[in-house]
């Protein structure tokens, strides 16, 4: 299986981001566990990729990429905007209380958590974010 | 959509089928008249929830601060098993009572 998705900077985008994750499950007959969760680590780098990426009002286009060859599904989010590592975006820590800690943090912790290979590249000019999960 | 309801002393918030990056601001401004109350003991009825993303997460722990300043309760009741894996996965089910809903 190989789909992609274009996409543009905005928010309401994050819907058709959801239903192309939809598919992919269908497609594959993947749980409702699993979908859920690929949802949500799709939609926290998309939506990170969406606020901080480009300056604000800049229209821009994102790409997302999914593969598999039915042992593993493999996810590749491109974007031109700014240089950005999400990977070393500090994680929250869960064994301080939530109230205690500073706010946010917790969409890439999901998102290392939930998937199997998580890396960055930065080459020619684009940020590439490669996530795999076994399914 | 986003319910408050109040019972007795408490105040109950019945959250709608998804909290997601879209509507969490939305979300947010819809439970503040429950934060706004004081002395409280609320409670987050997450019966319809199927979908939470980080943003609800992150409204979940404004709230929880916000009971805790004020030496309130708080909890989550009905939560879905895959919600709950996620509520402990980030730290979530060791420092709040989060119940999880009937099989």
């Amino acid at each position: 299986m190989r789909k992609e998705l274009k996409l543009k900077n905005q928010v309401g985008e994050l819907q058709r981001v959801n239903r192309f994750v939809e598919e992919i499950g269908e497609e594959l007959g993947l749980d409702q566990e699993l979908l859920m969760n690929l949802n949500l680590v799709v939609e926290e780098m998309v939506s990170n990729v969406i606020f901080y990426a480009y300056p604000k009002d800049a229209l821009a286009d994102i790409e997302l990429l999914a593969e598999s060859d039915g042992k593993e599904l493999t996810f590749v989010l491109s974007d031109q905007g700014k240089e950005f590592d999400p990977t070393q975006k500090k994680d929250a820590d869960p064994n301080v209380n939530p109230a205690d800690r500073p706010i946010g943090g917790m969409g890439i912790y999901i998102v290392k958590n939930i998937m199997n290979h998580v890396s960055y590249q930065r080459l020619e000019g684009k940020n590439l974010l490669t996530m795999k999960k076994s399914i | 959509m986003t319910q408050i309801l109040k019972e007795g002393g408490k105040t109950i918030i019945k959250t709608g089928e998804r909290i997601d990056t879209m509507n969490a601001t939305q979300f947010e401004e819809d439970i503040q008249p429950a934060l706004a109350d004081g002395g409280l003991d609320l409670e987050m009825d997450c019966s319809d929830l199927t979908y939470m993303a980080s943003s609800g997460l992150r409204i979940i722990q404004k709230t929880m601060r916000t009971v805790m300043q004020q030496k309130g309760q708080f909890k989550m009741t009905n939560v879905s098993p895959e919600i709950y894996k996620v509520l402990a996965m980030t730290g979530f089910t060791k420092f709040m009572k989060v119940e999880k809903k009937a099989e």
